[in-house]
């Protein structure tokens, strides 16, 4: 079966790639941002000072 | 609405999303084996360092599952309404790995849940461990039975075609289609190598703005180590993928080779390009290497396009996306092998700044491998869709 004969034949498909191309960059874009504020907000030293407080300073 | 052919179309949009999606597959394989992996030795060591890599990859991981449900729901989505012809032949035999990569990926989703939430809660650290283990196999298992969907695009059996469509299907044979191992062993490997890379990315990129940190530098040697093992299996799965497109599908390789006439000990072609009598110029030949890599011997006959049918041959431009992924899959092998080499020799220092800047281009590098590394399989399928049907 070749690739042309397997595909759909309704004409809205353009409107769905816009519509999917929204969605992957608003998924992208939330994605970073929250990712970013996720470690910036809590760098590595706070958190491991407030976890294991048993850990030596300057050691993190 | 535009007047575009809904089939250029139907594959420009799958093309989109599943270059989209197989990002956030990647990292759903790949993240859970190095969570896994620095909670153990943060257990044994008791080196708290390790159990707060644990804790933030994890951390981290969620965003990008929860990003994967939703593309992966619009391939599902996708792969019914723009290719309805396909599923109607196919289903009948793709609809068992289907249902049981959802399944996998429930188990690891679930897994995960209770991973995240039950931190601190044992006094057996090893308790909490353990439910680490069910994320690590149910990504890996729905990385399998993707993939046997994908192989059995290549290389269909496992049944016998009637009057209407497939008969007599039997699904288990269909999973295990002559492209299965090869294709499961190098997705797994290059899930793996791509992970633990974008990890020592992070890593190195913390080093280079704030120096010394203790925590980044055990982050970094333990994803350099495992970056430098998976790029060497990496390597070898996509060398026992070679060899078997060389016996079951030699237009693939064939196409990405530019090996247009059948001969014995045939050179590998390096990047360059074609000109108007399609002879590739500005490349460089390696005497012999292409037999080798289809068959392990350098004076083997290799099955040129000459020998396919015109209107069944892949396009030509593949050949810059497998050699694209080579390259990359050679650097991820000496980058690690660099540093470990500084790191092994006193005088030498592992966290000198082009190191670290080097490292840093890993991450970026094996995704894009990954890329080009499906651009490659998809495109020197076509015109297939189901290969020979
Ligand atoms: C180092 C040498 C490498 C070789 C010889 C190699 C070879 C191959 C071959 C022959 C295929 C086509 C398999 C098929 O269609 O059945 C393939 C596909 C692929 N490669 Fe590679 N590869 C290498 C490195 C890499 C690296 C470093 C990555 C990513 C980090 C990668 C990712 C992929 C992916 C995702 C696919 C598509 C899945 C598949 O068909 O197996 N490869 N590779």
């Amino acid at each position: 079966m070749r690739v042309e004969e397997a595909a759909t034949t309704s004409p809205y498909v353009d409107l769905m790639f816009i519509f999917f191309f929204l969605l992957y960059a608003t998924l992208a874009t939330v994605g970073i941002i929250v990712l970013r504020k996720l470690f910036r907000n809590n760098p590595v030293e706070v958190e491991l000072e407030k976890k294991y407080p048993s850990i030596e300073k300057g050691d993190s | 609405m535009f007047d575009m052919d809904p089939v250029l179309m139907s594959r420009l949009l799958t093309t989109m999303t599943l270059l989209f999606h197989i990002i956030f597959a990647t990292l759903g394989v790949g993240v859970p084996l190095f969570i896994s992996i620095a909670e153990f030795i943060g257990i044994r060591k008791k080196d708290p360092h390790y159990l707060m890599m644990a804790r933030r990859w994890a951390r981290g991981f969620v965003i990008t599952v929860a990003i994967g449900v939703v593309t992966g729901t619009a391939i599902g989505l996708q792969l019914s309404l723009l290719w309805p012809n396909f599923m109607q032949v196919a289903g009948n035999v793709i609809s068992l790995p289907l249902f049981m990569e959802v399944f996998a990926f429930f188990f690891e989703a679930i897994f995960l849940g209770i991973y995240l939430y039950t931190w601190d809660r044992f006094k057996n650290q090893m308790i909490h461990w353990a439910f680490s283990l069910p994320v690590v196999i149910g990504g890996g298992m729905s990385a399998v039975f993707i993939t046997t969907v994908n192989a059995f695009m290549n290389t269909p059996e496992g049944f016998t075609t009637g009057q209407d469509g497939f008969v007599t299907i039997n699904p288990i044979q269909a999973m295990l289609n002559p492209a299965t191992p090869t294709k499961v062993f190098h997705v797994l490997a290059s899930s793996y190598v791509t992970v633990a890379a974008i990890l020592a990315t992070i890593a190195a990129f913390s080093l280079l703005k704030k120096k010394s940190s203790e925590y980044h530098k055990k982050a970094l040697k333990l994803t350099m180590m495992a970056t430098f093992i998976f790029a060497i299996l990496t390597a070898i799965a996509g060398d026992m993928s070679a060899k078997f497109l060389a016996k079951e599908q030699p237009e693939k390789l064939a196409a990405a080779e530019w090996h247009f006439q059948t001969e014995e000990g045939a050179d590998l072609i390096l990047f360059g390009w074609l000109n108007e009598q399609d002879m590739p110029v500005g490349a460089i030949r390696l005497p012999g290497l292409l037999s080798f890599l289809a068959h392990g011997d350098f004076s083997s006959e290799v099955t040129g396009l000459e020998e396919i049918p015109e209107d069944e041959r892949p396009p030509l431009w593949i050949h810059y996306m497998f050699d694209l992924m080579v390259s990359i899959g050679m650097a991820l092998v000496l980058i690690p092998l660099l540093y470990l080499i500084l790191m092994k020799t006193k005088k030498w220092n592992e966290h000198h700044k082009w190191m670290l800047r080097l490292i840093v281009l890993g991450g970026p590098l094996a995704m894009l491998s990954i890329e080009f590394g499906w651009i490659y399989a998809e495109e020197g399928r076509q015109p297939w869709i189901l290969r020979g049907l």
